[in-house]
């Protein structure tokens, strides 16, 4: 869109009014046997093109009822592709536009969907014919395109929808009476699956074929099995996301389809320890996955392995899948006389191309709608499927791959060839082939027998010498190998022995100054000892000493407080009389004044002294305090 | 491509790329073949050839490149292309201790399987991712000067040093055939329909290794 356009959207709304006349269809319910389309038109106008553009996008839908409440989390939004051809227009000057240099036309306009339906019809003429300045389109490369890169595995689009009633009809009755005697596959089954099973029914019929309606212990043992370790986690791991990585299902890192198809991968190579897990088996897992739940799709897979035989391919270092190659290249040989006369000459040879057929079934290249009709047949026929659909690969190629070289032919398998069956009529036409391709097992039988003799004569052709020979080969370069490498290890003994004698040295030079520095040291230790008995003698002498003397001490101190006691005592006894003796003299005092007052002379002498009698009581205090002291 | 089919034909070498599964090694081819880069999508399920024409000191050399399924068990299956390789790559991932510690294992078989002259190539792949390198290229380095082979890292991702490793595996693949005085060139390179297939590969050791197994 002009200019801006990278990394923008435009979001276009319209409203419309229910109540109008012309929307009454819209008010009314869906009927289920009914069939509503709704086409959208919008008309965009563009930067540097003349006219507006008309976009119709047409859809089915389904009006419901007012109270419908909507559980439909798997609806997806209509997502449409246009391809716009568009041719420079020529302009007078005066016309061109201020922000374009350039102006164009449009030639066509073609939608994905219409284009794909077109080239279903094989309508080949469409004009689309990009040229330069085209939008480039990923869907471009038709048939005989030179396009270089291969398909992405699981690319393709296969529709649910049921285009043949009729068909579905009989497929309902034949269901009808197949679930009625579940073990008892009706007749017109093998009919029908040849023609392709709906994809519908798919699920049910893929389960009904391979006999899974009596495995409920399977279902109950893919439980048990998902929770257990696996030695094999690390290769289907690296396998998740390059298992059908151009399906939405599966693209996600982690999503719920990735997720489904390691613990299926993972469940079996518990389950079939002998197997495990072969790079190949993640795409059959796939497309299993993608038509009914993990426990059913492990039944299935497992009656591939076991009731089909499938696993045997994988087992024994192919040893089984070389015999088939064996096989294939004589049925080949028989029905193809030119071309397996080519590839002898430019010396391809069965395992070169078909590997990655026989090891996935066929579902690792080719586009899903031929995956599943492939896969049709095979459930339908069993293993011998592979040839018939193997040889009609190579019919159906068979004048190009005439025409090519050996590198030619190997880019052809891996390029052209898977790229020739996006559309629906081509594989169509290569399953009639595969169903026309009649591959008898008594001859199937008869190779067989044919590589095991040539096998046997091998073996006994090359005994004894050959063989012998080889061996010795063989042994006689082993051992050079490991004479060399026996050398190479001798050469590394000497130079770290050597280096291993110099540290030897250095370490025993160390080794003697470290033992002189001991010597030195224990002779340190040993007067420092001494030092210590003797400071400890000295300390304890001391410390008696100091015992004593605080002994001593001690006493003094006890005596010096006796004498303390006593002398308190004496103190105490000399204040007594001390006390007493005021008393008498204060008794005798008071007689005496008494006497004295009979006598005035006395009384006037006593007047006199009276006064000297408070120092009498003086000296008693003072010499009261000096003893308290 | 840059051949186109009957364009001077110096050499014809085979080239087999082994190691462990999601390696790169498809990557490694499709980068050099188409110079195309997809993130986890390459699944090799038995084998797959690529094919790309270079120039190397004035030759051109077709170089048929054999992509190999990396699971243990394909061995048997791969095994056979050995013999008729010029060269072997051995691929690790540098982020994968161990498709690094698997590399002795790969070498012994390659070395068993294939001649004398082919030469042996350690290639240490997705360089590209440093953060969570677990293989230092000091480590890879003296792993390929015990095996007494040459050493190099690349990233199919960014393109890094891809197209030198191959033209060194060229030029080593020369000089090995040079050594061995192989009677390698085809006589008459302008016959395109001989041209795929180069005369002297086909008469010596040729690309039909199957038949020790099969036959």
């Amino acid at each position: 869109m002009g200019y801006e356009s990278a990394g923008k959207g435009y979001s276009v709304v319209a409203e419309w009014n229910p109540v109008s006349e012309n929307f009454t269809v819209l008010n009314e319910e869906t009927a289920k046997d009914m069939r509503v389309f709704m086409t959208v038109a919008v008309d965009l106008v563009f930067n540097c093109i003349r006219e507006p553009i008309r976009f119709t996008l047409e859809t089915r839908a389904k009006v419901y009822p007012k109270g419908e409440r909507f559980f439909f989390h798997s609806k997806k939004p209509v997502k449409e592709k246009y391809y716009m051809h568009l041719t420079p227009a020529k302009l007078a000057e005066s016309e061109q536009s201020a922000h374009c240099e350039q102006q164009y036309e449009l030639k066509s306009l073609v939608s994905e969907t219409v284009k794909e339906r077109k080239k279903a019809l094989n309508l080949k003429n469409y004009q689309i014919n990009m040229q330069a300045g085209g939008i480039p389109s990923p869907n471009e490369d038709e048939e005989g395109s030179d396009d270089e890169s291969p398909m992405v595995s699981g690319s393709g689009h296969v529709s649910k929808e049921i285009t043949d009633a009729d068909l579905l009809g009989q497929w309902a009755e034949t269901l009808k009476k197949w679930h009625a005697h579940l073990s008892h596959r009706p007749k017109q089954v093998h009919m029908l699956c040849r023609k392709g099973v709906p994809e519908a029914l798919r699920g049910e019929v893929w389960q009904l074929l391979s006999g899974c309606h009596q495995s409920a212990e399977l279902v109950e043992a893919y439980r048990i099995l998902i929770t257990k370790d696996s030695p094999c986690t690390e290769a289907i791991s690296r396998d998740m996301n390059r298992t059908f990585p151009a399906h939405e299902y599966f693209r996600d890192e982690g999503g719920i389809g990735q997720d489904s198809l390691y613990k299926l991968s993972k469940a079996y190579s518990v389950y079939d320890a002998e197997v495990g897990y072969c790079q190949g088996l993640s795409f059959l897992i796939a497309a299993l996955l993608l038509h009914m739940p993990e426990e059913q799709a492990f039944s299935v897979l497992v009656k591939i392995m076991y009731d089909y035989h499938l696993r045997n391919f994988y087992k024994d270092g192919f040893q089984d899948l070389h015999l088939r190659f064996y096989q294939l290249e004589r049925i080949f040989q028989n029905q193809l006389p030119d071309l397996y006369g080519h590839f002898i000459d430019i010396q391809l040879e069965a395992h070169m191309y078909a590997s990655q057929w026989f090891l996935s079934m066929f579902t690792a290249k080719f586009p899903l709608y031929l995956v599943y009709r492939i896969l049709d047949l095979f459930l339908c026929d069993g293993l011998n499927t592979v040839f018939s659909v193997a040889l009609a690969l190579l019919k159906d190629s068979r004048r190009e791959l005439l025409a090519l070289d050996f590198e030619g032919v190997l880019k052809f398998f891996r390029v052209t060839l898977p790229k020739k069956y996006r559309s629906e009529p081509a594989a169509n036409s290569l399953l009639d082939i595969a169903n026309r391709t009649k591959v008898s097992v008594k001859k199937l039988q008869k190779y067989e027998q044919e590589y095991l003799a040539i096998q046997a004569a091998q073996v006994k052709q090359e005994d004894p010498l050959t063989m012998y020979e080889r061996d010795n080969k063989r042994l006689m370069e082993t051992n050079m190998r490991l004479e060399r490498e026996n050398d190479s290890l001798a050469q590394e003994l000497i130079t770290s022995k050597v280096t291993l004698r110099n540290d030897l040295d250095s370490a025993e030079e160390s080794m003697e100054s470290l033992c002189k520095k001991l010597e030195k040291m224990s002779r340190e230790f040993a007067d420092s000892e001494e030092m210590v008995k003797r400071l400890s003698t000295e300390n304890s002498q001391l410390k008696e000493k100091y015992r004593s003397e605080v002994c001593s001490v001690e006493e003094e101190l006890k005596r010096n407080k006796e004498i303390i006691a006593q002398y308190k005592d004496i103190c105490n006894s000399m204040s007594e009389r001390n006390e007493k003796n005021i008393s008498s003299y204060r008794e005798e005092l008071s007689k005496f004044k008494e006497v004295m007052t009979h006598c005035s002379q006395c009384t006037e002498s006593l007047n006199i002294t009276a006064p000297a009698r408070p120092s009498v009581d003086q000296s008693a205090a003072s010499k009261d305090k000096k003893i308290r002291e | 491509m840059e051949s186109s089919s009957n364009e001077h034909i110096d050499y014809v070498f085979k080239v087999v790329l082994i190691g462990d599964c999601g390696v790169g090694k498809s990557s490694l081819l499709l980068r050099y073949s188409d110079d195309f880069f997809q993130e986890s999508y390459l699944c090799t399920i038995g084998v797959d050839l690529r094919i790309r024409t270079i120039s190397v000191d004035d030759k051109r050399v077709k170089l048929q490149m054999w992509d190999t399924a990396g699971q243990e068990r394909f061995k048997t299956l791969c095994g056979h292309y050995y013999r008729g390789a010029e060269a072997i790559i051995i691929v690790f991932d540098v982020t994968s201790e161990n498709s690094f510690s698997n590399v002795l294992r790969w070498y012994e078989e390659a070395r068993q399987l294939s001649r004398q002259d082919t030469v042996l190539v350690l290639l240490g792949n997705k360089s590209d991712m440093a953060d969570s390198r677990a293989v230092s290229t000091e480590r890879a380095q003296s792993l390929a000067a015990s095996l007494n082979i040459a050493y190099f890292e690349s990233s199919a991702k960014l393109c890094d040093n891809v197209k030198e490793t191959f033209t060194a595996t060229t030029r080593k693949m020369m000089e090995a055939y040079q050594k061995h005085h192989r009677a390698h060139l085809p006589d008459d390179l302008t016959n395109s329909k001989s041209l795929h297939m180069s005369q002297p590969i086909k008469s010596s050791t040729s690309l039909n290794c199957f038949d020790c197994s099969i036959m």
